[in-house]
């Protein structure tokens, strides 16, 4: 009992003279006065920056709380914007198809085809389109593969799998800027929004309604679609870039907001992307012809780019005109 | 679809000179984060 | 179980940097890296604070959480640890790292930037495969399997680097503040631990 009296007298004489510390000690030097504190200095900046004898400059960020912001990011909202993206974007094409059905030629398959993609045009946009396929289902693995493929397949197989897919995703970037640079190169001239694409859009398209508003080599959704490949992905590809090459352009807390615009700008993408891949398949009578041979059917042409049709035979006298393969159902 | 099979090349090709060209940029730890001085040569260390 | 943390007292933190080598030397760093490192704050002016700083072993690891490939464990101790056989060395964890503690043997994010190194908080590796030489090569020492700290923490000649359960480390900072009448705070606490030390 005494032992404890003893030590609390002590603990408050402790206590006392902490407090009764004259303001300037004999060294002329008060530390209270200066001490650094690491909250203000938080405050003041978005890290910690001091000086340190390693030969590595990064290491002397002492703390950068812009971490765990991004932890909150990445766990919280992400898995739920990628299934909105994705599986939001299906239901809606399955809700389309449900209602619309396939979009058929409406004055069946002619006798003739007219060329509308050539060899070059096919081969960028394939090359693109491969390298952007590979990209996004690598991404969406990075993304949300450790909530949906890691509890099926065992830390193990899908480790081994992650990396191989890292690999692709990194070097696939660069043959996917490429493609992006051709298609914008290319196509642009034929992309640039007008009058007729108000009109177009007025008229539904021909996805609302059978209207076949009149159009040129891309109608306004195409249209859509370049711009949102070429800006969205070209933002994508600068993102990407930013942190495939760490430190070159920006720092932690800068890579973390490349990050968070990389995944949500392919995340948009992906969801536009499935539109496309859609419509150009099942959702339309047709229109894979002009990527798979790039001839595509004469009525097919005439009821979406009316415009186009009229001036490629015009200019090339006919010559982009071939018989069908198959011949006329 | 013989379009396709060139693109696909072509992805390739372009993919794996990205990989070579940035492979061969990219610097191993131990170069890059230590001087001369710190690093005993290990050609000259008494066998 | 204990809650392991680390604390380091910048009043007494000399930046000999001691810990560091000791940390390199017990867990056979490689060249180029450093789990540990000491940052010298306002160096050369008033109110001069050396820091020594590694992984903080965070409550809640913003690493684990942002890990792809899930690679992460935090052990009973609460030592957040990685398995090296899983990292796919993406580089995610580094961007998340408050503290900048995630280290690869190659620069930049292409390809192959190897396996991501921390410190382990001198536990070894996450696959429980205590002491063996397989684990020492990729993780280095297993200290607390001998039940001993890290040895950043247990050589340091000011007692400015502590570590070991959270509330006695806190309570010995707690005492020397109380003492001195000073202190400039729990280096990286909040960040961590989402708690400073009340003094």
């Amino acid at each position: 009992m005494f032992k404890i009296l003893l030590l609390a007298l002590l603990l408050t004489t402790n206590a006392a003279i902490a407090q009764d510390r004259p303001a300037a000690p004999v060294s002329g030097f008060n530390p209270t006065q200066s001490e650094v504190q690491q909250k203000a200095l938080l405050n003041g900046f978005d890290k910690i920056l001091g000086n340190t004898t390693l030969p590595d400059s990064r290491a002397a960020t002492l703390i950068q709380p812009a971490g765990p912001a991004w932890r909150d990011y990445r766990r919280s909202w992400l898995p739920w914007i990628a299934a909105a993206a994705v599986l939001g974007m299906l239901a809606l094409l399955l809700l389309f198809f449900l209602v619309r059905g396939r979009i058929r030629i409406e004055g069946g398959r002619a006798a003739q085809t007219i060329l509308r993609f050539g060899a070059f045009e096919r081969f960028m946009h394939w090359m693109t389109a491969t390298a952007w396929c590979i990209l996004a289902l690598s991404g969406l693995n990075i993304a949300v593969g450790r909530i949906v493929l890691l509890p099926l397949v065992g830390s193990d197989a899908f480790s081994t799998l992650s990396g191989w897919l890292k690999i692709s995703h990194n070097f696939l970037a660069f043959p996917f800027t490429a493609g992006i640079i051709l298609m914008f190169l290319i196509w642009v001239r034929h992309n640039i929004p007008g009058r007729l694409d108000v009109e177009w859009i007025k008229a539904g398209g021909g996805f609302i309604g059978h209207a076949h508003p009149p159009a040129k080599k891309f109608n306004a959704g195409q249209k859509a679609i370049f711009w949102i490949v070429v800006l969205g992905g070209g933002l994508v590809a600068a993102s990407g870039f930013t942190l495939i090459f760490p430190f070159y352009f920006t720092d932690v807390s800068g890579m973390q907001i490349a990050q968070i615009a990389h995944g949500l700008l392919a995340l948009g993408m992906i969801a536009a992307m499935l539109g496309h891949i859609y419509i150009g398949s099942v959702g339309m009578e047709g229109a894979i012809d002009a990527m798979a041979s790039g001839d595509v059917d004469l009525n097919w042409a005439r009821e979406h780019h009316s415009l186009w049709v009229d001036e490629k035979i015009e200019r090339t006298r006919g010559e982009a005109l071939k018989p069908a393969a198959h011949p006329a159902e | 679809m013989r379009m396709f099979v060139v693109a696909v090349v072509t992805m390739i090709v372009l993919a794996t000179a990205g990989s070579l060209v940035l492979n061969a940029v990219q610097e191993p730890a131990d170069v890059a984060f230590t001087t001369k001085g710190a690093r005993p040569d290990l050609a000259e260390a008494p066998g | 179980m204990a809650r392991m943390k680390f604390l380091c007292d910048a009043e007494r933190c000399i930046d000999c940097n001691a810990c560091v080598t000791a940390c390199k030397n017990a867990n056979e760093v490689p060249w180029g890296i450093n789990r540990r490192r000491v940052v010298t704050i306002n160096d050369g002016k008033p109110g001069e604070r050396s820091v020594s700083m590694a992984c903080m072993h965070c409550t809640d690891a913003p690493c684990a959480a942002v890990c792809p490939v899930d690679c992460f464990y935090t052990t009973a101790d609460a030592v957040v640890l990685h398995s090296k056989d899983l990292c796919i060395g993406c580089g995610y964890c580094f961007y998340a790292c408050p503290f900048g503690a995630p280290q690869y043997p190659k620069l930049g994010n292409f390809g192959s930037r190897g396996k991501m190194d921390k410190c382990t908080y001198c536990s070894g590796g996450p696959e429980g495969a205590d002491d063996s030489a397989a684990e020492f090569a990729k993780y280095g020492a297993n200290r607390l399997a001998e039940g001993k700290l890290p040895l950043c923490a247990e050589m340091c000649s000011t007692k400015a680097l502590m570590a070991g359960d959270g509330d006695i480390i806190a309570q010995i900072y707690r005492e020397r503040v109380t003492k001195r009448g000073y202190g400039s705070g729990s280096w990286g606490w909040q960040t961590a631990y989402k708690a400073n030390i009340d003094v």
